[in-house]
């Protein structure tokens, strides 16, 4: 009896192990997406950016709501664990040898490794709006989370010395935008120059030239706490060079 | 026989080249000297600025027209008449031409309300329903209605204000030069009265001043209505660092000499168009020329390399080639030693007409080749085109060559049917201002979507041919499906390369790596349908034909992320949607998945394809 049993227990552990890493789940996890994906970019137009993203895609089940119709669905973080423990079963068992078997190994742990730090962003990712008049100091964060605006405090201020627009000659297209400021501790200043595509960053801080108002006095910056941001970084580049060596590998193959 | 080969070779070169300058040759035929001039001084090559670039006229005034008219030439008098004409006859003569119908509207209640001739009115019948018209804008729920009442609005305000682009009259003044002379009579006269009377301390004589006044009332109200329009007008008097309108060099006294001759001569010039003066025009003309050249404030090569660009047309002398080399691919699966020689010539052509394009704009904006939509589209053809190209010269397989051609000529009958948003080569807005950025994030990604096509349109006629074909086709299925899996497999690398590297964009930009926007959502879609499509052949989920389904399907996650997309933004806010090209996007979608039954189609004698993997 006993005996039937841990047998039967080691074969239904063997079958889950076998669906988890079955390619039918893999290539169906992304159609999923795929699919989830198109229907939360119709619904953006309803319901906006922001709360789609919690409907559809920072949800593991929810109700979505197209054109009147309510139906259930699996909402893209159980995708994302599955994904993750997908990727963790089939490596196990396609694990292979050789440059090929390398870059798909890279590959594969690095697209995990992303999903994961998209995971951590959600909960590690600090983001608040500062905005500063010229000449003005100030340390208030404008955060807004789920629709709801709070305001705090930055372990530091900061002082806009200079806010700079530029226009194409002869056209109001902005050519670029860039704020000179500085950033004060103590007695211990910093001067950064913030422009667009160049952030500036101070104590894991990092501020980013979002906007500006009042005909170009005021300027408002994002501030970003993000201790995981060098994650996706990281993955991308690894999966990059997974890519290449297995594409690199196929062609050396099929020469020979 | 090597030489008759040789000589065939030689002739389908010659026809090949000759059709792609055939637009041109229409240009130089057809065209009025004076103003389309391609290789010698002409109206069309004079420098104007416009939404912050600096271009020849000839593609300023057709942008105008186009904007206004949805075409880049006209006919007046039954005559064909190219866009700068067009501009330099509406500044001479605003009055002639606000009574022809230019303006366009596709809406029926609209043009029976302004008495349209087909489906273009008048300017003159705009203005004088303007009321009733911008009622019909205000409604909120006007639809298909407010919104053409609101795109001819916007049509006339253009029309209006290129009426003053090139020379400003008051509307009682005969001619131009006229005006000027007396303008500043006036204002001499008054600015002496008012010096006179401030000295003898008197009231000033207000009948000295009324002339100044009326025409400085009349200037001041042009110059606010161009200050609402200051991305739209056109720049067209040099001034030290750029370029102004004729009215602002009026009301500045201060204004720099060459501004003020340049000023004076395109109203002599005007002047002359008007009474049909031609030989005093083209003397006009050369002394603006003389006078630029003088001043060397201007890259007059660079204008004039655009001129002739536009002139040359090189992209639609390349969807001619394209068009004919599909034709002759398809014709040569029948008769394969008649028609694979001059096919393959027009494809080289085509391609080679459509890369080099592609760098002389690189060579006029100094940017990367892809900064627009309707360059991405360009550029994806290109690529697709020389990819397929290669692609046969190296193998010789008919069907990438059939692909290269076809996607080489839908990508540009895209591009030619883009409903017109202004100027291809516009400046880039501060975010987009990063020529590092544009050229790895955007064109990686561009080549992985054109590799895509590239496959999903091969994959699409392999299935079609299978229809077609009397022998087994299970090996050439298999063979294609070998193809295009490599193929899948670099333009997965591109695809997410280039979407992850826009998310290092944003990252570095606005702080945050990915944030679920429309754009990176068809992006990411795109990267898990090829990847899912990669896996079902490499993990054997599905036989080689439905691989080939697949890859086709990919056509329509390709086509959603880059044109839906957009079409979502603009489209479900407002109602027409369908009207322009978006019509012929459903059409395609449909025609693609038409193509998913086909991966049913099995040889039947024997059944090879079940068993194949």
């Amino acid at each position: 009896m006993l005996l039937s049993l841990n047998s039967m227990f080691k074969r239904t552990i063997c079958r889950i192990k076998r669906i988890l890493a079955s390619s039918y789940l893999t290539v169906a996890l992304m159609f999923y997406s795929v699919v989830l994906i198109f229907i939360a970019t119709l619904s953006q137009v309803e319901i906006g950016v922001a709360q789609a993203s919690e409907v559809y895609f920072e949800s593991f089940f929810s109700m979505a709501e197209i054109a009147g119709m309510k139906f259930p669905i699996i909402g893209g973080a159980s995708i994302g664990v599955l994904a993750v423990v997908n990727i963790f079963f089939s490596s196990i068992k396609y694990l292979n040898y050789g440059v090929s078997g390398y870059g798909n190994s890279i590959i594969h742990s690095a697209l995990a490794l992303l999903v994961i730090s998209g995971g951590l962003q959600y909960f590690m990712r600090v983001e608040g709006r500062v905005s500063l008049r010229e000449g003005e100091t100030s340390n208030i964060l404008f955060v807004e989370k789920n629709g709801v605006r709070t305001t705090s405090q930055l372990p530091f201020s900061l002082r806009l010395l200079k806010f700079t627009k530029e226009d194409w000659q002869g056209s109001d297209i902005p050519k670029s935008f860039s704020s000179k400021i500085v950033f004060v501790r103590d007695n211990n200043n910093v001067e950064a120059l913030i422009k667009m595509n160049s952030p500036a960053s101070f104590d894991g801080w990092v501020f980013y030239q979002t906007s500006y108002a009042d005909g170009g006095k005021v300027s408002v910056l994002t501030a970003v706490k993000n201790p995981a941001r060098m994650l996706p970084w990281l993955a991308v580049l690894a999966v990059f060079v997974g890519m290449l060596l297995t594409i690199v590998a196929k062609f050396k193959k099929d020469k020979k | 026989m090597r030489t008759k080969q040789f000589l065939f070779l030689l002739f389908f070169i010659a026809v090949a080249l000759c059709v792609s300058v055939s637009p041109l040759g229409v240009k130089i035929v057809k065209g009025n000297k004076l103003f389309d001039s391609v290789f010698s001084e002409s109206l069309g090559v004079l420098p104007v600025q416009s939404a912050g670039r600096v271009m020849p006229m000839s593609s300023a005034s057709a942008d105008i027209l186009k904007t206004v008219s949805g075409k880049s030439t006209i006919k007046i008098d039954g005559k064909k008449i190219s866009s700068t004409q067009w501009l330099w006859l509406l500044c001479a003569n605003a009055e002639k031409m606000s009574n022809l119908p230019v303006l366009r509207t596709d809406n029926r209640k609209l043009q029976e309300l302004l008495k349209a001739t087909g489906r273009y009115v008048t300017y003159e019948a705009v203005a004088l329903k303007n009321e009733v018209i911008y009622q019909g804008a205000q409604n909120k729920e006007g639809g298909a209605y407010a919104k053409a009442c609101n795109e001819i609005l916007n049509a006339s305000h253009i029309f209006a204000l290129a009426s003053n682009s090139l020379c400003v009259k008051y509307p009682h003044e005969k001619t131009f030069s006229e005006f000027l002379k007396n303008w500043n009579v006036a204002v001499s006269s008054a600015t002496e009265e008012l010096k006179l009377a401030s000295e003898l301390k008197r009231e000033p004589n207000s009948e000295k001043l009324i002339v100044a006044s009326e025409y400085l009332k009349f200037l001041r109200e042009l110059a606010e209505y161009e200050n609402h329009y200051n991305n739209e007008i056109l720049k067209t008097i040099p001034i030290n660092d750029g370029f102004t309108t004729p009215v602002q060099i009026l009301l500045d006294r201060t204004s720099p000499e060459l501004s003020v001759k340049i000023l004076t001569e395109y109203s002599m010039l005007a002047d002359a168009l008007n009474l049909g003066d031609f030989q005093e025009a083209k003397n006009r003309m050369s002394e603006i020329f003389k006078i630029y050249e003088s001043s060397k404030n201007v890259n007059l090569f660079r204008i004039k390399v655009e001129h002739i660009f536009n002139s040359v047309d090189p992209f639609f002398s390349a969807l001619l080639l394209f068009g004919m080399a599909f034709v002759l691919f398809g014709l040569s699966a029948f008769k394969k030693d008649v028609f694979s020689l001059p096919a393959s010539v027009c494809l080289l052509v085509g391609s080679v007409v459509y890369v080099l394009a592609i760098l002389v704009r690189v060579y006029i904006q100094m940017r990367p080749p892809v900064t627009n939509f309707y360059s991405s589209v360009v550029f994806t053809g290109a690529v697709a085109s020389a990819f397929g190209l290669v692609m046969y010269l190296k193998k010789g397989s008919v069907l990438s060559a059939l692909s290269a051609s076809f996607v080489g000529m839908l990508s540009l009958l895209v591009a030619i049917n883009l409903p017109h948003s202004g100027d291809t080569m516009g400046m880039m807005r501060a975010v987009l201002n990063s020529n590092f950025w544009l050229s790895t994030h955007v064109m990686t990604i561009m080549i992985g979507y054109c590799g895509l096509f590239l496959a999903g349109f091969g994959a699409s006629f392999r299935l079609v041919a299978n229809l077609f074909s009397k022998k087994n086709f299970g090996i050439e299925t298999s063979k294609t499906a070998d193809g295009i899996y490599v193929l899948l497999c670099v333009c997965l690398l591109f695809t997410f390369m280039g979407t992850m590297l826009g998310g290092i964009w944003a990252d570095m930009s606005w702080g945050r790596f990915w944030g679920w926007d429309p754009k990176e959502n068809g992006a990411l879609m795109i990267v898990l349908w090829t990847s899912a499509t990669i896996h079902c052949k490499a993990l054997k989920v599905c036989n080689d034909r439905f691989f080939l389904v697949l890859t086709a399907l990919g056509n329509i996650v390709v086509a959603w992320a880059w044109f839906g997309v957009n079409l979502l933004g603009v489209g479900l806010h407002s109602y027409g949607f369908i009207d322009g090209g978006w019509g012929w996007f459903f059409v395609y979608i449909i025609l693609q998945i038409l193509v998913a039954p086909l991966g049913f189609v099995v040889y039947k004698d024997t059944g090879v394809n079940l068993k194949d993997r």
